[in-house]
């Protein structure tokens, strides 16, 4: 299939583009543009055209055509895809339309429901004639929703394809495959008709037999309700497992973000703490530099004083360990404490005389010089405790300033993790995830319960064959019916095992062409292994399962998507909104190598397209001379001059916007080969 | 795809007897043109017949 012209009017930030490349030669089409130029818009117009997916309210209806128009006035949104199906040139317009009105208010309300148009056409010009009454289920006829994901792709998730999506990708592309539906109802169909000659059997051979019928028919429908609820709970355990998963992923992505606001809050309190802890210390460090300061010039204003002290203790003239006075009075009563004989004209009397009048001269200005340096040697051990201190509080300013810094990078660091994140998602997200295990635990309990109700249940179902068998014995006509209705079971039996079969079969070819391409691509044995539930496993050549990079993962990603088209015989572009993402040049080389395959070869007698939805950084004339060969068509959405944010129109060629720019600018002048 | 060429593929690649191939095919027959019950019953009547 070969889409060749897309026609979208007023959705999102596409205003009205027509891109017919229907003259153009080529299989590969890059429509390119910045970031906020309408390429997720180009995808979600065209998910929305053919499956009726809306995107969310705001990005539906065209904020610039809702500004121009009047109130009261209608406006189409509307997407057209033009495409060739097959070589035989049958061509299909399909055509998605919703009408809105501006109120009065300024706002849009919808007029009627959205219209899907599907015309065909038998050959590649002309108009298009036949227009088909079921247009939904001729769509899903040939673009699946089950396969939707494999038609239009995001590059963004494709990292993580194969870890969140791929078990039900994988299993709804198989089930399509094999177009498990249609053997499903073929089985019901046969039971239905078994059902009904039962009936008649039953009616024709008696009451008891009748009874027994009704009986089987309630066994029957128990087992037809078992088989159903059960499937809906492996479909909502699967669902649950799907989306823990993915919390999971999006969680270990953030990883330590789970109780981000708390931190933060913690982070806050711990920063006020510290940052007053500073200002104390500060304060007592000033506080102690001006006392020191004050005490060490009071110090060293004295320096004649200290010299004197030290002159004075030199020549013993500081004051005595006794009083003079005290002395004085033991002379006059002529007898010291000790006993010794102080009688004037003594010899020892003489001798306390003389030293006493010494005393008495320097008595004076030694008591002076001592007070004094008493309170100069205080003064010094002041200090040096003030230095102390000082040590410490600077110490203290340090550790704190230390402690600030720390805090704020962290809570930088956190900051920067939260930017694209809400901390109250993360938190709900994981509230999520707690809830989930609760509901699989459940849901896995339940499921075993039903299945061992249904093994009761078929096995008295059997017996109630048996039963029937025997009272419906004898009647001529009912034993033609009889032939009739186990010929029924038969073919709902044998439908209901191939449908097994073919699955099987789907699962194993699928593994063979993507164990080939992965491993041609790796240059190395990787093997790949679609479990049983469909998951996608790569082994080494040791059949150990290998951990993949991010562009591996990618690569892989596109691999399936090839495999299933060719499984399949699958016929739809494959159009991939930011297609290299985490792919480096290797990878990007062999992808263009892969791709240059792929679009070759015809696939059910039509020819293959893809469409790659790129912007400046991962569009470089670098990436460009990968996919030289296979002459890519390539067309830009600009930003309209007048209506920037809300208006982006198509061009074809580079947007001369980015030939400006360095890499493009180098390659506009021929720097770039 | 949409010629049920697939599905048929199945069917006539499967371990099934020839009768029930048969049946298989004119099963999917009957499917491609959405028949319903009474076409179904027919279908069984005709070929348990034969």
């Amino acid at each position: 299939m070969k889409i060749n012209r897309i026609e979208i009017a007023n959705f999102g930030i596409i205003s009205e583009i027509s891109m017919d490349i229907s003259s153009k030669a080529g299989s590969l089409v890059f429509l390119n543009g910045r970031n906020g130029r309408g390429k997720t818009t180009f995808q979600s117009a065209l998910k929305w055209c053919f499956y009726g997916d809306e995107p969310e309210p705001t990005k539906f209806l065209s904020s610039f055509a809702l500004n121009e128009a009047k109130p009261g006035q209608t406006i189409n949104t509307g997407v057209i895809t033009e495409i060739v199906m097959d070589n035989s040139g049958l061509t299909a317009h399909i055509e998605r339309l919703q009408v809105f009105q501006k109120t009065e208010s300024g706002g849009a309300k919808r007029v009627g429901q959205p219209q899907l148009i599907v015309k065909t056409r038998k050959s590649e010009k002309g108009a298009f004639t036949d227009v088909l009454a079921n247009p939904e289920a001729w769509i899903g006829n040939y673009f699946p929703r089950r396969l939707m994901d494999f038609f239009l792709f995001d590059g963004e998730k494709m990292k993580n394809f194969f870890d969140l999506k791929v078990k039900g990708a994988v299993e709804s592309a198989v089930r399509e495959i094999a177009n498990v539906d249609r053997f499903e109802n073929i089985a019901n169909q046969m039971s239905s008709a078994e059902a009904t000659l039962n009936r008649k059997i039953s009616k024709l051979t008696g009451a008891k037999a009748e009874k027994i019928n009704m009986q089987l028919e309630a066994q029957q429908k128990l087992l037809v309700d078992l088989y159903l609820d059960y499937q809906k709970g492996e479909a909502e355990l699967s669902g649950k497992k799907e989306r823990k998963e993915e919390i999971s992923v999006i969680l270990s992505e953030r990883e330590g973000l789970t109780d981000a606001a708390e931190r933060l809050k913690f982070m806050e309190l711990e920063l006020t703490s510290h940052r007053e802890a500073n200002t104390q210390a500060t304060q007592d460090f000033q506080t102690e530099i001006l006392t020191n300061g004050i005490h060490g010039l009071l110090v060293s204003s004295f320096p004649e004083l200290r010299k004197q002290v030290s002159l004075a203790k030199a020549e013993d003239r500081l004051p005595p360990p006794f009083e003079p006075d005290r002395i004085l009075k033991l002379l006059d009563e002529q007898l010291c404490i000790c006993g010794t004989d102080l009688s004037p004209g003594g010899k020892e009397a003489e001798s306390l005389k003389k030293l006493i009048e010494k005393f008495q001269v320097s008595s004076i200005l030694g008591k002076v010089l001592d007070t004094t340096s008493k309170q100069v040697d205080l003064l010094e051990q002041k200090m040096a405790t003030g230095w102390k201190v000082i040590e410490d509080k600077n110490r203290a300013i340090e550790k704190s300033t230390k402690d600030i810094e720390r805090v704020e990078a962290e809570r930088d660091r956190l900051l920067e993790k939260l930017q694209d994140h809400d901390a109250s998602e993360i938190r709900l997200l994981a509230q999520e995830r707690k809830g989930l295990d609760k509901s699989i635990e459940k849901l896995i309990s339940e499921n075993a319960t039903m299945l061992a109700q249904s093994e009761a249940a078929t096995h008295k179902l059997e017996t109630l064959k048996k039963e029937f068998e025997l009272a419906s014995k004898g009647n001529a006509e009912a034993e033609t019916l009889k032939i009739q209705a186990v010929f029924a079971g038969e073919v709902a039996k044998s439908a209901r095992q191939i449908h097994k079969i073919a699955i099987n079969q789907v699962r194993t070819r699928i593994q063979e062409s993507f164990t080939e391409k992965f491993s041609s691509i790796k240059n190395g044995k990787f093997r790949t292994e679609i479990t049983e539930n469909f998951e996608v496993r790569t082994l080494n050549e040791f059949g150990e399962e290998t951990e993949l990079s991010e562009g591996e993962k990618m690569m892989k990603a596109y691999i399936f998507s090839i495999v299933l088209r060719e499984v399949i015989n699958l016929g739809f572009p494959l159009i991939v909104d930011t297609p290299f993402g985490r792919l480096d040049s290797p990878n990007r080389a062999q992808l263009a190598k892969m791709l240059s395959v792929f679009l070759k070869e015809e696939i059910a007698g039509s020819d293959r397209q893809a469409f790659f939805l790129m912007q400046d950084t991962e569009y470089t004339p670098y990436t460009k001379k990968y996919f030289e060969t296979l002459k890519p068509i390539e067309a830009y959405l600009a930003k309209d001059v007048k209506f920037e944010n809300i208006k982006s129109s198509l061009g074809y060629g580079i947007d001369p916007d980015w030939l400006l720019y360095e890499a493009w600018k180098d390659w506009a002048e021929g720097k770039i080969g | 795809m949409s010629d049920f060429e697939v599905i048929r593929s199945f069917v006539s690649n499967s371990d099934f007897s020839e009768e029930m191939k048969e049946a298989l095919m004119q099963c999917i027959a009957l499917e491609i043109q959405d028949a319903g019950p009474t076409e179904y019953l027919n279908l069984v009547k005709k070929l348990s017949g034969e």
